[in-house]
């Protein structure tokens, strides 16, 4: 069980995330997200152990010594603001939220969309 | 020495003209005893005084002398400890890209040991303050968790190419700590 000031201080964190004013980082691991501070850094990581979602938050401090750790499997209670906080991380890494703005813009824009892919080994015309 | 014969001239001189400058009536023995004896007896205190003084300064000059010694062999000792740094993290570049985990881990230890040391060390304090050299200290605890819980639960997967990638910007930052400490003239 996640104890009230981890949780407050993960809204906290979702919230900078989702005001754009947090800059996520990726660490070695494939899933894992990382946000440094000025005093250490926290990291978010899911993966699948025995079939089953797992999602971590770990707190560093400004040795990189980890602090402390919190695991939630799918189906606990502390699994859902795991989730969130890892999905918001997520985004932000990869600019979901950009990346379909500038979609859109691209697609509202009269201009035409696209390009022709001309393969490598096309005989040429002539 | 010299200040110590000046001061012992001064004072038979002294002596001398007390004596010379006499009435007939205060020429006795007593008073002679008791001019020569007062005016050894202030000699006496100069010397020593002077004497003290001159110690004092060496001292000084010795304490100062100390210092210098200390920093140069603290220069050298952590000089010393940046190249074994920078090999050790070759050598756990070394160990991952063969995929020797444990041993790579064992290393990563000695060279977190080395890092704290570097952050207590005066000489380097504008280079560990610096924000990149904090990232990558960062960067470095959290591959060195991740070294170990990869050994526990091999269900996560650990990205050794970008673990190496980390290790090599930290020895890149190492090998400025070795540049500055070569660059500092004691």
């Amino acid at each position: 069980m996640i104890p009230n000031n981890i949780s407050k201080l993960i809204d906290a964190i979702i919230n900078k995330t989702e005001a754009k004013k947090a800059i996520w980082g990726k660490t070695s691991r494939n899933e894992e997200f990382k946000l440094f501070l000025e005093k250490g850094a926290v990291t978010t990581d899911t993966w699948v152990e025995n079939g089953i979602e797992a999602i971590d938050f770990a707190i560093y401090n400004s040795y990189g010594d980890k602090i402390d750790n919190f695991v939630a499997y799918k189906g606990d209670d502390d699994f859902d603001i795991l989730s969130r906080l890892h999905n918001t991380a997520k985004r932000e890494f990869f600019k979901v939220d950009e990346t379909i703005e500038n979609l859109f813009k691209e697609l509202n824009d009269p201009k035409s969309v696209g390009k022709r892919q001309i393969e490598d080994d096309t005989p040429l015309p002539f | 020495m010299k200040k110590t014969i000046s001061i012992s001239i001064i004072g038979v001189v002294g002596i001398i003209l007390c004596i010379y400058f006499f009435e007939d009536s205060d020429k006795t023995l007593p008073n002679y005893a008791t001019v020569i004896g007062t005016i050894c007896s202030i000699v006496g205190l100069s010397i020593a005084y002077i004497n003290i003084l001159a110690l004092k300064e060496e001292s000084i000059i010795i304490s100062k002398q100390i210092h210098l010694t200390l920093e140069k062999v603290n220069q050298l000792n952590s000089l010393s400890e940046i190249s074994k740094a920078i090999k050790v993290n070759q050598e756990i570049q070394e160990f991952l890209r063969n995929e020797k985990i444990e041993l790579a881990r064992l290393r990563t230890l000695d060279l977190k040991y080395m890092l704290l040391h570097f952050n207590n060390d005066l000489l380097l304090n504008e280079l560990t303050s610096d924000e990149e050299y904090k990232k990558l200290i960062l960067d470095f605890g959290i591959d060195l968790n991740s070294l170990n819980e990869t050994l526990i639960n091999s269900k996560r997967k650990v990205d050794f190419t970008k673990v190496v990638k980390n290790l090599e910007e930290l020895s890149t930052y190492l090998t400025k700590f070795e540049l500055k400490l070569k660059s500092i003239k004691i």
